[in-house]
């Protein structure tokens, strides 16, 4: 049985080393030792995937910890933490991803200063999202959210001396506040109408409640607030500035994780607040926003000449995947299994681009350490200079653009697979019309990723990449492991799905 | 003390003017201080809207938990207040203006 402390610890565990990385870099810097930041935010990674592998047993099995840390007063339920097992599988995709950057940020960030402060921000960062996903109330929830919010910022604009992080990270700034913002005044709203800020307890209250205008314009706030956050087409603009202009290590973490916590508060938020049943409009909205989202991302990712532009453009498309998966498990009147497969195919292709997105932007990375450009046209052929990295990016390419064998078919045929489900379980229409749209964007995909494919290997290298050497070795092992993540997912699905379904269960 | 039905519609309507006032700043302004500033009274609306419906629940005592979460909220305005006006510094220095329509580098 678990304890308090257990339930804590991996929150826990990041803050104190988010804490203590200042001191070990003041030490260090004094010492002359270099790079002791990077192993030391490492090992705090390390030991917070034993801290959540250790809750493992009982959450696998059901139990719900509950940890109950503010209650006074009339307002019934408190602050609680509520950790289950959907919290669960967020965090450890979050602090896995979070150890492999920091891995990889050893090498790459060897070349800027204060690194001490980058390596505090990723863990105060990869610590404020497990605390969204371990919320159970909105008060911990926004704490969190906006401790993310602003480590985010920083380190977006991370290297300000040059103008591009700066004006990037000034509109995410705006645009993400901005979100949060809308998100406050509706909840301060749902608090106004329920009394209490657990999202338990409001749910209960929202199920007896008859939809009128102020509910759906309180959806419609939450789903900007969220939108913002998770660049939902026509939120997405911060998105393709700050991708590129952030160090490619900050990238993954955006892409791989942060634009996925908006996700998860689509996700957790409307289920457990506003059932389906009750009301019956949003699902088929936020289905209309997924496939506006997929086909505007595929659409700007054709055009990009930039790599990390074009592989922002391709989050926004998966985003939209991942949604038309949840927008699925919130559409009235679908059978149980239905529902459950929508939202299971949604959290599998999180997952899945999760790691993807994380490897191709760290490859990208990897080009941009050695040959110092973005430019596609610049970059042609490098794959034959750094044939490894190469190799590397071309699978993560082929996953993501959904080659059978690996894991990114799955997910993808998995969503479109509960799309059509739903037209064959309620035949409603629309829902054909979304799934055919969803397999016309996967064509797309397919294509601008040959197309990066064909620029940068197959195509001879030009002289402007004369003196490119291999990856530094230690760069190369996030990189491997994130590989044989695509060709485990994709080939033993199995153990991967049995977690996504109990996951699932968790949800109302 | 708590609030009464009749006053509470005035505290709802300033917290939905601050909101609008924030919006048309956001919207409108060229000057990046500016859009700092709107940012914080679009927050002031938000927490106003917290504190009255905590001051005004059916019980007839204030809830202390929506209090604590505003007195929460106003620190993190003035951390990203903080960021913000940091990489305001920071544009400064690269583009010798404030205005926010004059750092077209970007085309997103």
């Amino acid at each position: 049985m678990a304890g308090l402390l257990d339930w804590i610890l991996p929150i826990a565990l990041l803050f104190s080393g988010a804490i203590l990385t200042p001191i070990i870099g003041v030490v260090s810097k004094r010492a002359g030792v270099k790079k002791i930041e990077g192993f030391f935010a490492a090992l705090i990674f390390v030991v917070t995937i034993w801290s959540l592998l250790n809750i493992y047993g009982p959450i696998s099995t059901g139990t719900i910890g509950e940890v109950q840390y503010l209650s006074f007063g009339p307002s019934s339920g408190g602050a609680v933490l509520r950790i289950d097992m959907l919290s669960w599988l967020m965090a450890i995709i979050f602090v896995s991803l979070g150890f492999l950057v920091v891995i990889y940020s050893i090498i790459y960030m060897e070349r800027d200063t204060g690194l001490e402060k980058y390596y505090t921000l990723i863990l105060t960062l990869v610590g404020g999202l497990i605390g969204i996903v371990f919320s159970g109330d909105f008060f911990t929830f926004f704490v969190f959210w906006e401790l993310m919010a602003i480590s985010s910022y920083v380190l977006v604009s991370f290297r300000k001396d040059q103008w591009e992080p700066v004006e990037a990270g000034f509109k995410y700034l705006i645009m993400s506040g901005f979100g949060s913002i809308l998100m406050l005044y509706s909840m301060s709203f749902l608090y106004g109408l329920t009394g209490t800020l657990n999202f338990q307890l409001m749910g209960a209250y929202l199920a007896t409640a008859s939809p009128n205008l102020l509910l759906y314009l309180i959806i419609g706030l939450l789903i900007v607030g969220f939108g913002v956050k998770a660049a939902v087409v026509p939120m997405h603009t911060w998105l393709p500035d700050a991708h590129p202009a952030a160090p490619s290590s900050i990238s993954a973490l955006l892409s791989g994780i942060i634009v996925k916590s908006g996700v998860y508060g689509i996700l957790r938020v409307f289920l457990t607040l506003f059932a389906p049943s009750v009301f019956t409009d949003y699902g088929v909205t936020i289905a209309i926003f997924a496939i506006i989202t997929m086909s505007v991302g595929n659409i700007m990712a054709l055009v990009q000449t930039d790599i990390k532009r074009l592989l922002a453009y391709s989050t926004i498309s998966n985003i939209g995947y991942i949604l038309l998966g949840f927008a699925v498990g919130m559409t009235p009147g679908v059978s149980a299994e239905v529902a459950q497969l929508g939202i299971t195919s949604g959290l599998f292709h999180l997952l899945n681009h999760a790691l993807l997105k994380g490897l191709l932007f760290l490859c990208a990375g990897a080009f941009l350490f050695r040959a110092k450009t973005r430019d596609l046209n610049k970059l042609s052929g490098i794959g034959r200079k750094m044939p490894l990295t190469g190799v590397i990016f071309t699978i993560g390419a082929l996953a993501l653009s959904g080659m059978p064998p690996l894991n990114g078919f799955y997910s993808k045929a998995m969503v479109i697979w509960a799309t059509i489900s739903v037209y064959a379980n309620i035949n409603s229409m629309i829902y054909a019309v979304f799934a055919a749209l969803a397999i016309l964007n996967s064509v797309i995909v397919v294509a601008y990723y040959l197309r990066m494919i064909e620029v940068l290997l197959i195509r001879k290298p030009e002289g402007s990449l004369d003196g490119v050497k291999r990856s530094p070795v230690v760069m190369l092992i996030p990189l491997v492991l994130l590989m044989l993540s695509a060709f485990v997912i994709g080939l033993w699905q199995d153990p991967f799905i049995t977690v996504i379904q109990l996951a699932t269960q968790a949800l109302p | 003390m708590a609030i009464s039905g009749e006053l509470l519609i005035w505290y709802l309507g300033t917290a939905a003017a601050l909101l609008l006032i924030g919006l048309y700043t956001l919207a409108t302004k060229r000057n990046m201080i500016k859009l700092v500033i709107a940012l914080e009274i679009l927050l002031d609306a938000a927490n106003l809207n917290l504190i009255i419906f905590a001051a005004s629940g059916p019980t007839g005592v204030v809830d202390p938990i929506p209090q604590a979460l505003v007195v929460i909220s106003i620190g993190i305005g003035g951390c990203v207040a903080a960021v913000a006006l940091a990489l305001v510094v920071n544009a400064y220095r690269h583009y010798k203006t404030l205005d926010v329509r004059k750092l077209k580098k970007l085309r997103g």
